[in-house]
């Protein structure tokens, strides 16, 4: 039997947190970029007040199948069989975001820090440490996150602040330059990166210890993590222009870099590393973590704890496979939002028109008969 | 080479340690999707390891949402 995999609200805000930022940093600013040029801090705004949207209706979700993951919900909704496919296909999506976020570190470490080891060896280790983490369970997850989350928020503001100096407002102008279609395109990325991204905690609410998760609880972390993107694209473009944001495939890097306080506080760029390092672990451990459980609710196995090192060899492998090169990787982004759209509207909408519809005839039967 | 040998020992280890086990216990099922996922993942590691190229399933996702991609003045 395994062991209780309960955790507190606190430390699922903290885990919602980090879920948000996850790796955030690594790309949006270039995606949004590339779709508003120095609008992009409009679009992330935009981007953000959508997502709280969809944030909120998934949290509406949840609450109308208390108790319930969201493999229950699909079997429970669709049936058997088609449950069981759309479940399958959702599960196949946790499993190449949480390879994804393996392979992103592996191609920052080999292309940017250090260049001379091989990825793969990169990719093992990353690999084994998200099997630990998942081994571990999620109480240990979720107190991890809480002990490095102070220190995640000291080194953001750090780095926020210590920005500030280099930015330059003129790379703003012109303001508001782009047509809605344009901002909207730059929007759609933040919608669907961290946004549609959020119905993994569909797996995870139904592991909260005794009290229930209120609105209030769910959407504070989600507007944090929603005003760090504003803040990082918006820095992203006031720092190197809207040029750079959208050519560089690190901007926020190359950003970081640009520190220089009186040519002696320098190099600063190590401080946004372990930052990266540390959100884009916890998204890729959440990931895997609900991939795991899923599988288990799935096939009704006895404890999701034994899958772990074929997992990891899975992960391993499928980091490798996902993308041949950086260029590719990034060149699906694209692609890749549409797909966490997708999921999220058969998801969510779909699954809740369907329960809709199926309680409604059920309902007429009773009043029929 | 001998990273595909550490592949196969771990692949070995994890067999005798925890699906032996599984079997033992009569959880059949628990031991069918543990080697499904031990065999993809050996599988897919060996072709990392040796840097074999596999064509991305990405590729499929580019296909599958292209002219939708198009539409959307996205690419």
């Amino acid at each position: 039997m395994e062991p209780s995999q309960k955790i507190d609200i606190k430390q699922m805000k903290v885990l919602l947190i980090f879920f948000i930022v996850g790796d955030l940093m690594w790309f949006l600013p270039s995606f949004t970029a590339s779709a508003s040029k120095q609008d992009a801090w409009i679009s992330a705004i935009i981007g953000v007040v959508v997502g709280l949207g969809i944030a909120s209706f998934i949290y509406g979700f949840s609450t109308k199948f208390p108790g319930m993951t969201l493999i229950d919900i699909n079997r429970r909704v669709l049936g058997r069989f088609a449950g069981g496919v759309l479940s399958s296909f959702y599960l196949l999506h946790l499993l190449m975001n949480g390879s994804a976020q393996i392979r992103v570190i592996g191609d920052f470490m080999t292309t940017q820090m250090m260049t001379e080891t091989p990825m793969r060896v990169v990719l093992f280790l990353f690999a084994a440490v998200v099997l630990i983490s998942i081994r571990t369970g999620l109480p240990v997850i979720a107190r991890t996150a809480q002990v490095f989350f102070m220190m995640f928020v000291v080194l953001f503001t750090i780095l926020f602040l210590l920005l500030v100096p280099e930015s330059e407002p003129h790379n703003l102008l012109p303001l508001a330059s782009h047509n809605t279609a344009e901002m909207m395109r730059g929007g759609f990325f933040v919608i669907a990166f961290p946004f549609c991204q959020l119905t993994v905690f569909l797996m995870l609410f139904p592991l909260l210890e005794k009290e229930e998760m209120t609105f209030k609880s769910f959407i504070t972390p989600v507007l944090y993590g929603g005003a760090a993107i504003v803040l990082v694209v918006t820095l992203s473009i006031l720092v190197l222009g809207s040029f750079m944001t959208e050519h560089q495939i690190y901007s926020t890097y190359v950003m970081a870099k640009k520190i220089s306080i009186g040519n002696f506080l320098q190099r600063l760029e190590a401080i946004l590393v372990i930052n990266y390092l540390l959100s884009t672990y916890f998204k890729c451990v959440i990931s895997i973590y609900a991939f795991c459980r899923g599988v288990t609710i799935l096939f009704g196995l006895s404890d999701y704890r034994v899958l772990a090192l074929p997992l990891f060899l899975t992960m391993f492998g499928t980091a490798y496979v996902v993308s041949s090169d950086v260029v590719f990787l990034n060149s699906l982004g694209p692609a890749w939002a549409l797909w966490e759209i997708t999921e999220f509207l058969a998801l969510i909408p779909f699954v809740y028109a369907m329960h809709l519809i199926r309680s409604r005839i059920s309902g007429n039967q009773l009043g029929s008969s | 080479m001998s990273a595909i040998l550490l592949i196969s020992l771990l692949c070995a280890w994890a067999i005798f340690r925890e699906c032996m086990p599984l079997v033992k216990k009569k959880l059949a099922k628990d031991a069918v999707v543990y080697m499904l996922l031990l065999l993809t993942g050996a599988s897919l590691s060996i072709c990392n390891i040796r840097l074999i190229e596999v064509p991305s399933p990405m590729l499929l996702l580019q296909a599958a949402y292209g002219p939708l991609l198009k539409w959307l003045g996205l690419q």
